[in-house]
């Protein structure tokens, strides 16, 4: 390199620099966002709506509430198997009643239901809102609240005045007449439910009603003491009943004859029974997280064996003292192979010797014949103990994210909440044809008479793997009774479940629950 | 230390001294110029320089004639020729010794003996905006020049110093070529996944973030992100210092609290230019493999649990050794060239390498091509200096399957690890083996069906120019710009055997991203020195902005309708766009930053005894809200030096100093922009849009306080010297994603933790020349570190350090818990298993140790004996643990009990096989070791040649010999998939990529 044209080159850039330095010198120093949008205004509602209807798929799913409703109970358990679903014993604890404020499972439902809330409060108090996308907004957070009012019994809430936000946090009595303040104020917006299935979530009257009947039915567990007893007044049970028979009025919903077209991966073209509907696209995993929850996958894989199609993840089973309990010739148990062509996979409860599409035994990792047997302990099973389940069919076109629509209120339960009023009412011969209308379309006997027990038993029959059992339980008082692989009485205290720990550290407002 | 060993590279090996007596060098050139009239009476002067301590030839001295540019060096053997008039002076120079002048006179032989100097006082550390002789140093400066340097393959300059510094401890990731590399200086202070160390390239702060853009593969976890520095070519580095404390890193203020790391490069040097090259050849193979079970013990091991023996698919037809189907022997290849030379006024240094270096699992590997160019130039009277700097470099890096996050259907190191050893590679119809299971995955295919790679290229340019106002004040002004771009391709071919979960249809997936990243950097700075009688005042002020911009994109695609063995993310559009597919998925981000600060210190000292100097850094950054924008760094401190004292002057000691410092530094590294704002993202699966976060505008910096004591000393006419310091940190406001208190539309927000970290503890180093005899020398080197970690205050439920593997979906070893390290591992107490054989576990997680060792240490001998010299270096750590999640999730008899493969010493006869994956303290392992990491022989060839000036050649081993209890192989690893909660685990090992031993035998001649 020459000399001079160093000199030169340094010289020029030498001049140059100065003047970029002083372009540059002394900013203010701005966070400027490049990628997201920062101007809230400028977003449509409906879009934040969408968002704010996105937390609903958290429900579907194998962990976080569905095991809190689902595990919990005489209906399902997580075994370990060796290498599989130990998960830090986070499944065995929710069978065992054992869990702590650091479970994954509970501390993933507190955040991501109120997540949900946070985003549609968002939608609420927009200006831009209008008065149907509010309702709309209004009854997703009143969902989102009843998950953590009926889990946790505290729901935290920010109550947003002249854009002043105070937190505070609901007792759970406080919570229940807010959620149904609040969804009673808007019913009058919503709309009817469609009679074409859509394809994204949307609040419907019926929707409204279902939930409401839904607390009504629980409000003497929500507004009473937690360990009972409950009472049920009847001016509450009169609400189920009108709720209930609002929705029938509507003239859109019915019994399904086929007990599984409810579940299928065209449910929402063949049952008529999804009046609280979440809606699936196949192959669109509509999960708000990364993490995979949201996605319906998560009802079909936990149950099913390695070596079954879909190959599923080798771990949730009923119990046997549940599967026993079935009448025979109730339809509901399944049996039916769901597609010859490509699995041997059967509709319902997964017992007895395992078949591929041309009929061949199936055998499991070690070599033995994969032969679901009922008996299956907590810990140490091996790959073939347990009764799997298989309510909702598997997506053969979409494994990963199926077809198959959830309805987290469905006809058959709004006519055994009916039922349920019309009996603790006293009106039992009211509420026994409601049963026996669902019991005929399950190919069972009419019953001579109901009681509580035996409409505890046909809603557990009715509605396993739907994510109500808990609640049921809790509302029957036996819900801390001894169930198999959990031999002694829990204390009441785990009707509710602890407030994560890392909530009641940050927030003063918030009292961990009683019992942990 | 003795130089010998690189003496003959015929380099100085410190820059800062080099240059600076070259500087004086040409000054008096300049002033005491003389007629170039004596050209005409030239004669060729020769001779020999030789040490006078030992009398051997001193290679590499440089030599020149007073008031002229002609120079040259002495050859390997201390020889030169000069032409020279009669009435020449000569100037004989090299770094460490004192320099000489002598007349030329009538002779033509001349020969000289160069006394060293008392050299760890005169050697010129690099401070930040500065040098300082170490006997002036007043903070915990380490400085480690080229012949201190590890040896062998080395991917990027803190490799060189791996074990070296008492207080530095380096954990890489991996065994992976260019994997990144833990730094902690002075123990891990941060919550954040970046605990590195702040990188200075030739006074340019660097951005050290990663550079990968890790949106992850298909159904493998994401890539181990590549150390950020493997740009800088190590062959290029003249020195390394490195800022321990507060006191001085307090320079660089906020971006201080994990010390500061200067690097300096090589510079051309006065006189004629000096050709260098060097190759060498590398054979790296696995230090330690798997002790697995062989086909027959399989087959018995699977009799005991009871499985069908004849069953095809538990023992197979095959025997193959899964670890030899996955490793291999590598090589790797070097080549580096520089040439460098000048003038008084000019200096200027080319450097061009190449490496190719093979992984040692097949099918990964790393290549680069690194240049460097820089030069300075003085003007008007020497007042004005300018100067410039380029660095670039393209790097090519092929990953396997080998992430640290895969999930139980496995990786190469995985499989190769558990897969039935019973089983073929290929069926009997040429296809890849499997029993046909979703997720079986033959790692063979893997190898040839899996492919991540990609190009990262990076150019830091810097100009700079300084001004000698008048006498004693000087003005810099530096501007510099880094820009890494890099793009990573990765795709499962169609039809891979083992994807069904994660490819839609088993049609092939792929995804490119890619990721640029720009930081602009301006720097003034105003120097004043004077020396007034015995007083000696330095001050500095100085203004630095710093904008980091950072943008990206990602395309991912499924359902290819390419036949097998097409490179997908080459033909990213051949696709089945058709009914309900949704081949196609984008995402994208751009983020920028800014940094503005004004920095000032003032140095005092008297007679060379008693030194005070204090500094204050105040920092801007735009990632904090209005309310905190700017934080105040300060450091204070002193020294006093007693051997210069009257009252020392016949002691024991040839110097003593106590130093002592109080420092504030800050940390915003790892926190990212825009936090101060509310944002709203979209959520692409509901077309919905959702607020993000709230602004914060009371975030405020991550800060460190600290305060050390330190005493250097040299006795024995400084044959043994050393440095012993103690520090104490303590780190406050850790800035950290913690819970948002609910109903909120985040589950996380960052905020100030009101948790500390408390670091202290004591280095100790010292050097002793052992053995300094005529032809033969030994000098011994030793550095110790002991530490205590503590987490003292935490008012928060924080759970980290995720394990991987089946059966462990949330699991966690490391709730951060106070009055305890960071990072400390609290599990289940393992009491042996029950009479079914499931373990018995206590009811509550007990603390089993911390991934921290209490105590590392390192003992280097460097030896040399005539033409032979030997470096041996030796390292270890004791007093840490490490939790072997390797074994436990793919140990033991569950896992046989799945028809996989184990490590013997992980099977316990005594459990059963339907036992429980579960943490426990069973898997909490020592993580002592001692390591010889570095063994050199090298020896110099004479070479009766006028054109070659030396030549040497020398057979390196890296990585020789481990003794450790460990189960796994290497207990100096941590896989940085794991973390928790925005939080990067430590010391957990997971399917590490194994290490190598490697060989290195090297040529290097300079001309």
């Amino acid at each position: 390199m020459k000399k001079s044209s160093i000199t030169q080159f340094v010289r020029n850039t030498m001049v140059m620099g100065v003047v970029t330095m002083g372009v540059f010198s002394c900013t203010q120093l701005e966070d400027v966002s490049l990628d997201k949008v920062t101007d809230g205004s400028s977003i449509p509602p409906a879009q934040l709506l969408a968002s704010a209807n996105s937390y609903m798929y958290i429900f579907p799913s194998n962990g976080s509430a569905m095991s809190m409703n689902e595990i919990t109970t005489d209906e399902m358990q997580g075994p370990t198997r060796g290498t599989d679903w130990d998960d830090n014993g986070v499944w065995r604890q929710i069978h065992e009643h054992t869990w702590t404020a650091t479970n994954g499972n509970v501390v993933l439902a507190w955040d991501e239901f109120n997540k949900g809330h946070a985003l549609a409060n968002e939608v609420i108090n927009n200006a831009n809102s209008s008065a149907l996308i509010k309702a709309q907004a209004t009854f997703a957070r009143a969902y989102y609240m009843y998950h953590i009012m009926d889990l946790f019994g505290q729901v935290p809430f920010k109550e947003v005045v002249g854009g002043q936000v105070t937190s505070k946090v609901l007792s759970r009595s406080e919570a229940f007449t807010k959620i149904v303040g609040d969804l009673e104020g808007v019913i009058g917006t919503l709309a009817d439910a469609s009679a074409t299935p859509s394809q994204s979530f949307v609040a419907t009257k019926q929707a409204a009603q279902g939930l409401l009947a839904k607390l009504y039915l629980n409000k003497g567990v929500y507004t009473g003491a937690l360990a009972g007893p409950y009472t049920f007044a009847a001016a509450d049970m009169d609400k189920v009943i009108s709720y209930a028979d609002a929705i029938t009025a509507s003239g859109k919903f019915a019994v399904n004859q086929n007990y599984f077209d409810n579940f299928a991966t065209d449910n929402d073209l063949k049952s008529k029974e999804l009046v609280f509907n979440i809606p699936y696209t196949g192959g669109v995993n509509p999960s708000p997280s990364a993490d995979g929850y949201g996605s319906n996958q998560r009802l079909v894989y936990p149950g099913t064996h390695y070596n079954q199609n879909p190959s599923g993840w080798n771990g949730f089973t009923t119990l046997a003292d549940f599967y026993n309990s079935f009448e025979a010739g109730d339809v509901r148990k399944g049996g039916q192979v769901i597609n010859k062509s490509v699995s041997g996979m059967t509709y319902g409860f997964l017992v007895g010797q395992q078949y591929d599409q041309t009929g061949a035994k199936l055998t499991d990792r070690q070599g033995n014949p994969l032969v679901f047997t009922a008996d299956c302990p907590l810990n140490g099973a091996n790959e073939r103990q347990g009764i799997r389940v298989m309510k909702f069919s598997p997506d053969f076109a979409n494994p990963i994210a199926g077809a198959n629509d959830f309805a987290f209120i469905r006809y058959s339960d709004v006519l055994l909440m009916k039922a349920e009023a019309l009996l603790r009412k006293g009106n039992a011969a009211d509420g026994l044809a409601l049963v026996n209308q669902i019991r005929t379309a399950r190919g069972l006997k009419a019953l001579a008479t109901l009681t509580e027990t035996s409409l505890l038993a046909e809603r557990g029959h009715e509605l396993y793997n739907e994510g109500w059992r808990r609640n049921d339980l809790v509302r029957f008082n036996k819900f801390n009774d001894p169930v198999v692989n959990r031999s002694t009485a829990s204390p009441a205290t785990r009707r509710l479940f602890p407030i994560p720990q890392k909530e009641v550290e940050i927030n003063p407002q918030l009292k961990q629950n009683e019992g942990y | 230390m003795n130089n010998h060993f690189y003496r003959w590279f015929g380099r100085p090996v410190r820059q800062g001294a080099a240059s600076k007596s070259l500087l004086k060098t040409a000054l008096m050139a300049i002033t005491m110029l003389v007629s170039i009239s004596i050209y005409a009476q030239d004669k060729t002067v020769s001779g020999k320089v030789t040490d006078k301590g030992d009398g051997s030839g001193m290679p590499g001295v440089s030599v020149s004639v007073k008031g002229s540019n002609r120079g040259t060096q002495t050859d390997i053997n201390g020889a030169y020729k000069i032409a020279a008039g009669s009435n020449a002076t000569l100037v004989f120079s090299f770094v460490g010794y004192a320099k000489q002048e002598v007349a030329v006179g009538n002779r033509s032989e001349l020969n000289v003996s160069l006394a060293s100097e008392d050299k760890a006082l005169d050697e010129v550390v690099v401070i930040g905006y500065g040098t300082q002789k170490v006997k002036d140093a007043t903070g915990s400066v380490s400085s480690l020049s080229s012949k201190d340097f590890n040896k062998g393959v080395i991917n990027s300059p803190e490799q060189l110093l791996q074990g070296r510094v008492a207080g530095v401890q380096m954990t890489p990731n991996s065994g992976d070529p260019g994997a990144g590399i833990n730094i902690n200086i002075r123990g891990t202070a941060s919550l954040r996944g970046n605990n590195n160390p702040l990188f200075v390239v030739d006074n340019v702060p660097l951005d050290n973030s990663d550079v990968v853009n890790n949106a992850g593969a298909v159904g493998i976890g994401t890539v181990t992100s590549r150390n950020p520095l493997n740009f800088l070519n190590p062959a290029d580095i003249e020195n390394i210092s490195i800022l321990k404390d507060a006191s001085a890193a307090a320079i660089y203020g906020a971006r201080g609290a994990n010390g500061v790391v200067l690097i300096t490069t090589k510079k051309g040097k006065s006189g004629a230019g000096v050709f260098n090259f060097s190759m060498s050849g590398s054979v790296a193979s696995a230090a330690k493999k798997y002790d697995l079970l062989s086909p027959s013990e399989f087959k018995a091991e699977m009799q005991r649990a009871g499985q069908d023996v004849n069953n095809k698919l538990i023992i197979g037809s095959g025997s193959t050794d899964w670890q030899e189907q996955v490793l291999r022997t590598a090589f790797t290849q070097n080549y580096n060239m520089s040439f460098g030379g000048g003038s008084d006024k000019t200096s200027y240094f080319f450097s061009l390498g190449y490496q190719d270096q093979q992984g040692i699992i097949k099918n990964t590997s790393q290549d680069k091509v690194q240049a460097r160019i820089n030069a300075s130039h003085k003007l008007f009277d020497d007042k004005v200096t300018v100067g410039v700097a380029l660095t670039t470099a393209k790097i090519n890096d092929v990953y396997g399957a080998t992430s640290g996050n895969v999930g139980f259907d496995g990786n190469l190191v995985s499989r190769m690890i558990n897969l039935n050893p019973t089983f073929p590679v290929y069926a009997t119809d040429g296809s890849y083996f499997t029993t046909g299971g979703v997720s079986f995955r033959n790692p063979v295919s893997l190898l040839n069906n899996f492919h991540q790679y990609g190009p990262t290229n990076r150019t830091l340019a810097n100009i700079f120019a300084s001004w000698e106002i008048v006498k004693g004040l000087t003005y810099k002004a530096s501007l510099s710009q880094d820009n890494v771009a890099t793009t990573l391709n990765s795709y499962v071919d169609v039809n891979t055997p083992g994807f069904q979960n994660s490819v839609p249809n088993n049609a092939g997936g792929a995804t490119i991203g890619n990721q640029n990243r720009t930081t602009s950097t301006i720097e003034h700075t105003l120097n004043f020195k004077k020396v007034v009688g015995k007083h000696d005042i330095e001050a500095l002020a100085g203004f630095s902005y710093q904008k980091f911009a950072n943008s990206g994109s990602n395309v991912q695609a499924n359902y290819f309708t390419v036949p097998a063995g097409t490179n997908l993310t080459n033909n990213i559009g051949y696709v089945d766009n058709t009914g309900s597919n949704k081949p196609f998925n984008g995402t994208s981000f751009a983020n920028q930053s800014e940094l503005q600060s004004y920095f000032g210190r003032a140095s005092y000292n008297y007679d060379g005894k008693y030194y005070l100097t204090g500094t204050l850094r105040v920092d801007g950054s735009s990632k904090f809200g209005a309310n905190n924008k700017y934080g105040y760094f300060p450091a204070v401190n002193g020294a006093w030096k007693i051997s210069g004292e009257e009252f020392m002057k016949d002691s024991f000691f040839s110097n003593l100093k106590l130093r002592a410092g109080y420092g504030v530094t800050g940390n915003s590294e790892g926190f990212p922009a825009n936090q101060t704002v509310t944002t709203f993202i979209p959520n692409a699966n509901n077309a919905g849009i959702s607020k993000e976060n709230i602004a914060n505008a009371d975030l405020k910096w991550e800060s460190t306080t600290s305060y050390g004591l330190g005493i250097d000393f040299s006795v024995m006419k400084g044959r043994l010297s050393g440095t012993v310091d103690y520090f104490n940190k303590t780190t406050n406001n850790l800035l950290f994603p913690l819970s948002a208190p609910q109903p909120d539309v985040a589950t996380t927000r960052w905020s100030n933790l009101d948790a500390s970290v408390v670091n202290k503890g004591v280095e100790v180093t010292l050097a002793y020349d052992v053995i300094k005899s005529g032809d033969f020398t030994w000098t011994a080197s030793a550095n110790a570190t002991f530490l205590d970690n503590k987490l003292e205050k935490l008012n928060n439920t924080v759970l980290t350090g995720d394990i991987f593997g089946q059966g462990l979906s949330g699991a966690y070893v490391q709730p951060l818990t106070a009055g305890y390290p960071l990072y400390s591992f609290f599990v289940p107490e393992f009491k042996g298993f029950d009479a079914k054989g499931q373990n018995i576990l206590s009811e509550k997680s007990i603390y089993a140790g911390s991934p921290f060792p209490t105590m590392s240490w390192g003992l280097n001998n460097d030896l040399s004996f005539g033409k032979w010299s030997v470096g041996m270096f030796i390292n270890g750590q004791s007093g840490g643990y490490i939790f072997n999640n390797t074994a436990l999730a793919l140990g033991g008899a569950p896992t046989l009990n799945q028809g996989n493969n184990s490590d013997k010493s992980w099977i316990d006869a005594k459990e059963s096989f339907t036992n429980g994956l579960a943490a426990s303290t069973r898997f909490v392992e020592k993580s002592d070791f001692v390591r010889l990491s570095n063994l050199s022989i090298s020896r110099r060839i004479a070479v009766e040649s006028k054109h070659i000036k030396g030549l040497s050649v020398s057979l390196s081993g890296q990585n020789l010999l481990l003794i450790s209890s460990y189960k796994g192989l290497d207990p100096e690893v941590t896989n940085p998939g794991a973390s928790r909660n925005g939080i990067a685990s430590r010391g957990i090992d997971y399917v590490s990529y194994p290490k190598a031993r490697t060989f290195t035998l090297s040529l290097s001649a300079n001309f």
